[in-house]
């Protein structure tokens, strides 16, 4: 023990010494201090709506810093075993009279201990958050010991064991150090795998404990906390993180103990055999005859071809040097097993998978493969730089009679071309992924063009830019450390510093999105010329690399100095000169491009721009009276190819209101080039900045009376752009609606600046997203929430596009011809509508069927027929369900146009719905007990088609529960019809876990659903969806549907003042029993919470008629929530199911219900008896999850020995 | 062709001078460099071999000069460090292979004709698909012999190449670099005096980045002759003998001290003359004066 001791305290001694330390420590202190003190700056998620050190945030930080000083540990616990071998004092040490177990436990746990300090560091940040002049004093709560306390016990201890444990054995073992650095990534891979398994909600508890670093047993523990609970405590050592930290400790310490025994104090590393046997033997020492006779003569020849062939030579010897070496095996080992669990894994939603279409793929193994091949590149350019002085055959290599760029080149080539076998196999592994899926649409163009062009040319700029730093720094380690200093500060420095061109970010080009509809479309020549344009660039650093690469052995400033003038002669020169002028021409040509004649507007003059818009109109002109739309035309010619857009348009406006109205405020649209031309009107005042115009009309325009708008948008695509804007007009998939082309009447709040703090770093007030909900309501809902401009509009559109494309439009195709080269497409809208419409152009497959008297069309792109029938059956099944309950259906068609993924979603416009082709299209649903995905978005569209375009909702609080909460039930009633009632309990558990999940990262406050804001989604879908079919469940889905039946009835495409939350609200409780009524409090009006849950273990008894008598505790908790999720008890007397379920059937979650009945239960614990005839397997309270429940998980206990 | 040096002179960073102008004239033929650990002995062939930069003064070979003309007097050189190591996982054959390709030998039917012959040379052939980094050290020294002698170059530097030799390795590589060093210029460094003796026409000593002595090992020895003596003594006497005498050296004979000591007169005290040695002359150049 005091051998132990002494050596603990030498070894924490000694690193207390090492820089190293300190460095992390400041690194990390700085990490901490900028997500802590800036919204800039994330370490694992973004805690915008939190406190700044809110005791949630500071545990985070030290769950996720754990991944930082990862590497630390690692070198500390290798650096620490290995320290003997690496020093070359195995030979001394080994004979000391040490004892091994002290030695290396001293030493371990030394290690250990001083690789915490670091972790000090999210300590210091955090505090010094506090004093930062610029964080906002409102963001600040007490300081949060607990949490540093929590943080600390539960991560930084915890993981510095697990890593350092499982890093001492490795070393121990191996006596490597590129060994344990290669086990340490190893422990990163598992750490995603578990990542990856918790997303599928039934592996949760699984995942939980396979985490490593305990970060997502933390997450899924705190995945219900409102913002209060973040706000207000930190996750004590407990439960499943207690079960999962004790595991991994003790699993860690248990491999540690491994290599405890297994490390011997000899030489040789045990299990290895003795080198000395794989000797050459020794020539004996006979006279040798060869030494004799003249060599032959070998021409020398220093021809450029020679030096082409030195090149290759060199390149070939270092590519097949690094492919042997143990460490880029295990690297890519680790990697390909990681991309692959990740490929055979497609990606998760609503528990279904996706086609394995090319560009999934290739992302699928950008985001998992692609770390690996970072640390190959980075790793291997400092080896292959430093490989000669590494095996000390420098002198040798540098003396030899070949030009510096045939070393300087050849080892980046090597580079190159190891990088390039990585993505290629990288590459096949994804091909043989998809046939292994049974998909067969190998895209080998699409593949090459991803992986080994684009892709690759971004890994050449980053191993050029290490070559460069490793010839400049000349020191290994620095070398490392300032190129991915460099790469890091190339990545996230520019938005910060809102530097907005592209060419000043090195190796960077537009970011792009490949779409299966539209290939590279829009992005093409931009990739091209900002690739060519970093290539020349990355020329001249090779040029330079090889300046300063060091030949022989002087490393001083001025002998570098000196050989880089030496080299910089003949060809070099030459080579530099032709790199700089194409650099600058191409500049030139990119600049002309993307600054000049696209020039597009700063970060920050956009932000100025909504801030003057704000503030010069808000006051004046918020609800000013403005005519509105009754009529539109529109002539609109697309030409795809060019990717240029014409568009005319006349809109009718009538003056809706009581007084007569002098002034027009019309808002031109930014991405377009307009015309507009008004009769009778004249322009008093135009705002060219914001993009506004005032018309003064005279006479003033009387009630009743009417005036023409006449207006021209064209887009015109020249060059290329700095980022690709207008993804709208696309060579196949033109996709745009109403908000790109025709110009808008009124101020438009929607031009404001939204971001909460954006607004308050710019002084603008805090905005109620939507106005507070009135009731009654009349002279505030003359709006509807989707538009200001109109009501109800009929429409006319004639649209032309190239000869093989078919454009669509709102309404019923009348007429069709092609003239001169193009086709003409002539539409009228079938019913008054909303003012909210879609134009597409592409060259489309088309699925048409009848139902009834309505066309039902899917018009889709060759490569995707999947889901085809799948669409139109909903489409079918919707019609039938809305129709019988919901009154007639207004159009003559049902469409589902399918449109680039440059957008993921899914729209309904009257009559048409656009669905992107990134989500149902590729849907793959083969599984049957998978939740039919494209079924159900589609009848939730189907649905909008009278929970939006016939009721919509007054601009005011509460508008979406009449269009998205109602469209939600439609759909699941739809879809319940097609696939029965566990299908639906499946599909609203996801919709549960995905409400309790958002509203604790809510970043303004939660409301009740009868006053939900339209951003707040996971109010009006998910718990809107958990809320109707409760309702559904308690009142009968006829009394739900007479309400609703009754609201289309009195509200479809009437006039205004429009309806508002109470008209549903009301209609509902009117169909509701009196016994029933606090349901529509609990649910509408109030957020009301249970805490359900079964206690102990249930007592089964035999019965003497063979039945069983199932006896179980129950505790129930009734609870309201606050705007901030505060939550407190209340009174409870509601009910509530209790139930036996039966053993699931293979494959199956739950079993039968052998017995259930409803029960009101007051608050507090409630003892249930049921008899059942069958042998039960589990109890429940409110078994079906119909009550929302703060953990629904314990609403379930399973029979002892069941 | 002739390498003359003038003024050579190198200091590094740390303030060591390594060489305080260096002036040698080396005609074609064996050349010994000796001095003892530290000397400059590295840095003077390092700056030769193109891998270190001189501060000032001169060197050339021939017509070429060495300090700004790298490129020219590497198609010209052979060149052995005193230390070297090879790439791991290559086997002897591909390695040679490779460095003869960088050496200029592009031609590929001649090159592996050259590589085999040089294996043989140096009696790797048996061995020549192994991999080098489990060479035993006599077979990487010899390795390391072939790869100096690819391209028949006409200066060849070898920096204290018997270190780690057995005695019979090291005359077989004498008797290579005897025979190659005909008509070229070989710089041999060492610190061992007797190879001196065996190989080389010409030698320099060097010491504290100087040059004692320059000339022809004969010379040397004639520059010394009859002017050393011998005796066998007890340790105690010593600190006397030293006090009295300019002892060159001393060393152990069957556990007794043997002291040599410089006089142009027979020293007193049972003092015998002896043969003088290329040993002597060393000790004699190294000693304080030159």
């Amino acid at each position: 023990m005091r051998m132990f001791l002494t050596i603990y305290a030498f070894e924490v001694r000694f690193w207390l010494k090492q820089p190293l330390v300190y460095v992390f420590l400041a690194i990390n202190a700085l990490l901490v201090f900028g997500a802590a003190a800036s919204d800039n700056v994330t370490i694992g998620q973004s805690f915008d709506n939190l406190l700044k050190n809110a005791p949630f945030v500071v545990e985070s930080l030290y769950a996720y810093m754990s991944a930082v000083t990862f590497l630390l540990v690692t070198a500390f616990v290798q650096a620490a075993a290995l320290r003997d071998f690496n020093y070359r004092t195995e030979e001394l040490i080994f004979t000391t009279p040490l004892e091994k177990n002290s030695y290396l436990m001293g030493r371990f746990f030394g290690a250990c201990t001083v690789a915490l300090v670091p972790y000090l560091g999210v300590t210091l940040g955090i505090l010094a958050a506090g004093f930062a002049p610029w964080v906002d004093p409102v963001r600040l709560g007490p300081i949060a010991w607990s949490a540093h306390l929590n943080g600390f016990v539960a991560f930084a201890v915890p993981n510095t064991l697990i890593v350092g444990g499982v890093v001492f054995a490795i070393a121990a073992i191996t006596r490597r150090t590129a060994a344990t650095f290669v086990g340490a990534i190893g422990i990163l891979v598992a750490y995603s795998m578990a990542g990856t398994l918790l997303g599928d909600l039934d592996n949760e508890r699984i995942g939980a404990l396979v985490d490593a670093f305990g970060v997502g047993t933390f997450l899924n523990m705190t995945k219900y906390w409102t913002v209060a609970d973040r706000n207000g405590r930190s996750l004590p050592l407990a439960g499943l993180l207690l079960a999962n930290r004790a595991l991994w400790v003790a699993l860690a310490l248990a491999a540690a103990g491994v290599g405890l025994r297994v490390f011997r104090f000899t030489l040789e590393a045990p299990g290895r055999k003795r080198a000395a046997k794989a000797r050459p033997q020794e020539p004996d020492m006979e006279p040798v005859p060869h030494f004799q006779g003249a060599l032959p003569k070998a021409r020398l020849s220093f021809s450029s071809g020679t030096h082409v062939r030195q090149m290759l030579s060199q390149a070939r010897v270092d590519f097949f040097g690094v492919l042997k070496s143990v460490p880029f095996g295990i690297i890519m080992l680790i990697g390909v097993v990681n991309a692959g669990f990740a490929l055979a894994q497609a990606e998760q939603f609503y528990g279904l998978s996706t086609y394995p279409v090319t560009y999934r793929m290739v992302d699928l193994i950008r985001g998992t493969m692609y770390l690996f091949t970072l640390i190959v590149l980075v790793l291997y350019t400092g080896e292959l730089v430093w490989k000669e002085r590494t095996y000390r055959l420098d002198e040798i290599h540098d003396a030899l009679p070949h030009p510096i760029w045939v070393t300087a080149v050849g080892k980046l080539l090597a580079m190159l071309g190891l990088l390039a076998a990585i993505q290629v196999a990288a590459m096949l592994m994804g091909i043989v992924s998809q046939a292994a899926h049974g998909y067969t649409n190998f895209e080998v163009g699409l593949w090459i063009r991803e992986m080994l062009v684009l892709d690759l040319l971004g890994l050449t700029f980053l191993a050029v830019l290490s070559f460069l730093v490793h010839a400049l720094v000349n020191n290994k380690f620095l070398g490392y450390f300032v190129f991915v200093g460099a790469v890091i500060v190339n990545t996230f420095i520019w938005i910060p510093l809102k530097v907005q061109a592209v060419m000043v970010r090195y190796g960077d080009s537009p970011s792009y999105v490949y779409s299966d509809m539209n290939g590279y479309g829009p992005y093409v020549a931009g990739l091209f010329w900002f690739n060519a344009y970093w290539l020349a660039f990355a020329g001249m650093l090779v040029v330079a690399t090889m300046l300063l690469w060091l030949r022989g052995r002087d490393d001083t400033g001025k002998a570098r100095r000196f050989n880089a003038a030496l080299r910089f002669r003949g060809g070099p020169r030459w080579a530099f000169a032709a790199f700089l002028l194409a650099w600058v021409s191409m500049g030139g040509w990119v600049y002309h491009n993307t600054q000049r004649i696209n020039a597009y507007t700063p970060t920050r003059t956009a932000e100025q721009r909504q801030v003057a818009y704000e503030t010069t109109y808000k006051a004046t002109y918020t609800g000013m009276h403005q005519p509105k739309v009754v009529d539109l035309r529109y002539e609109i010619d697309v030409f795809p190819r060019q990717r240029d857009l014409h568009a005319r348009g006349t809109a009718v406006l009538v003056n809706k209101g009581a007084a007569p109205i002098d002034t027009l405020f019309v808002n031109l649209q930014d991405q377009v080039t307009m015309e507009l031309e008004i009769p009778g009107a004249t322009l008093t005042r135009e705002d060219s900045a914001l993009s506004v115009r005032f018309y003064h009309l005279s006479p003033a325009l009387p009630p009743g009376d009417t005036l023409v708008m006449r207006w021209t948008a064209d887009y015109v695509t020249r060059g290329f752009e700095n980022q690709g804007r207008v993804t709208q007009v696309a060579p196949n998939g033109t996709f745009f609606n109403n908000g790109f082309i025709p110009p808008a009447l009124g101020y438009q709040a929607g031009r404001e600046m939204a971001g909460r703090n954006d607004r308050r770093k710019q002084g603008l007030p805090e905005r109620d997203r939507m106005p507070p909900l009135q009731d009654p309501c009349t002279d505030a809902c003359m709006d509807s929430y989707i538009s200001d401009m109109a009501d109800w509009v009929t429409m006319e559109t004639v649209m032309s596009t190239s000869e093989d494309q078919i454009a669509v439009a709102p309404g019923s195709l009348v007429r069709e011809w092609s003239e001169s080269g193009r086709r003409y497409f002539h539409y009228v809208l079938d019913h008054p509508s909303l003012a909210f419409n879609s134009f597409i152009s592409a060259d489309y497959e088309v699925k048409r069927e009848k139902w009834g008297d309505v066309d039902v069309e899917v018009y889709y792109d060759a490569k995707h027929p999947y889901n085809v029938d799948k669409m139109a059956n909903s489409i079918r099944k919707s019609l039938a369900y809305n129709q019988e309950n919901f009154g007639p259906y207004r159009h003559r068609q049902a469409r589902i146009i399918e449109f680039p993924r440059y957008a993921s979603f899914a729209q309904a416009f009257p009559g048409t719905m656009p669905y992107s082709e990134s989500i149902g299209f590729i849907a793959d649903i083969q599984d049957e007990d998978d939740i039919d995905m494209v079924f159900y978005v589609t009848a939730h569209e189907m649905a909008h088609q009278w929970w939006a375009h016939q009721v919509i909702g007054a601009e005011m609080e509460g508008a979406t529960i009449l269009s998205e909460t109602l469209a939600q039930y439609s759909a699941i009633m739809t879809m319940e019809r097609e696939y029965g009632r566990d299908q639906i309990f499946k599909f609203l558990k996801y919709e549960m876990d995905n409400y309790l999940r958002s509203r604790g990262t809510e970043t303004l406050k939660e409301k009740p659903l009868m006053r939900v804001d339209a951003s707040q989604g996971y109010i009006h879908y998910r718990k809107g969806s958990v809320v109707l079919y409760y309702l559904k469940e308690m009142i009968g889905e006829d009394r739900v549907n007479a309400a609703l039946r009754d609201l289309v009835d009195t509200f479809a495409y009437a006039e205004p003042p429009y309806p508002t939350s109470p008209e549903l609200v009301n209609r509902l409780r009117a169909q509701t029993p009196d016994s029933l009524r606090y349901l529509i409090t609990d649910l509408f009006e109030e957020i009301t919470l249970f805490d359900n849950r079964v206690v102990e273990e249930p007592e089964v008894e035999t019965l003497e008629d063979g039945r069983y008598r199932v006896t179980f505790q129950v505790q129930t908790a009734k609870l309201r929530a606050d705007s901030l999720g505060v939550e407190v008890g209340v009174p409870m007397n509601d009910f509530v199911d209790v139930a036996v379920l039966a053993r699931p059937e293979k494959g199956k979650d739950r079993g039968r219900v052998l017995a259930q009945d409803r029960r009101r239960l007051t608050e507090g614990q409630h003892t249930i008896e049921l008899v059942v005839s069958e042998e039960p397997w589990q109890v429940g309270v409110d078994p079906s999850f119909f009550l929302i429940d703060r953990i629904p998980d314990d609403n379930l206990k399973r029979v002892r020995g069941g | 062709m002739h390498l003359s040096v003038q003024n050579l002179s190198k200091t590094y960073p740390n303030g060591t001078q390594a060489l305080k102008g260096v002036s040698l004239e080396i005609p074609p033929g064996m050349f010994g460099l000796l001095g003892p650990n530290g000397a400059g002995k590295s840095t003077f062939m390092r700056i030769l071999a193109t891998l270190q930069d001189a501060d000032g003064g001169s060197a050339t070979l021939g017509e070429v000069d060495v300090l700004t003309e790298k490129e020219k007097v590497r198609k010209l050189l052979g060149y052995l460090p005193q230390e070297f190591g090879v790439y791991p996982k290559v086997s002897a054959v591909d390695m040679l292979d490779h460095l003869a390709v960088l050496k200029g030998v592009g031609d590929g039917r001649g090159r592996k004709e050259l590589v085999e012959a040089l294996l043989q040379r140096v009696n790797l052939w048996d061995d020549r698909k192994k991999d080098l980094s489990g060479y035993s050290g006599g077979m990487k020294q010899r390795f390391g012999i072939a790869q100096a002698l690819i391209g028949d170059p006409r200066l060849l530097i070898v920096d204290e190449p018997t270190a780690g030799l057995d005695p019979g390795e090291r005359n077989r590589f004498y008797n290579l670099l005897a025979e190659i060093g005909e008509e070229r210029i070989v710089i041999l460094s060492t610190h061992i005096v007797e190879d001196v003796r065996e190989l080389c026409t010409r030698m320099a000593i060097i010491h504290k980045g100087e040059v004692r002595y320059a000339g022809s090992p004969d010379d040397a020895l004639d520059s010394l002759a009859g002017q050393i003596w011998e005796k066998t003594v007890s340790k105690s006497e010593l600190p006397a003998l030293d006090a009295a005498h300019r002892i060159i050296s001393t060393k152990l004979v069957a556990g007794r001290p043997v002291v040599h000591v410089l006089a142009e007169q027979a020293p007193e005290d049972g003092f015998a003359p002896a043969q003088t040695t290329l040993e002597d002359v060393f000790f004699t150049r190294i000693s304080g004066e030159a």
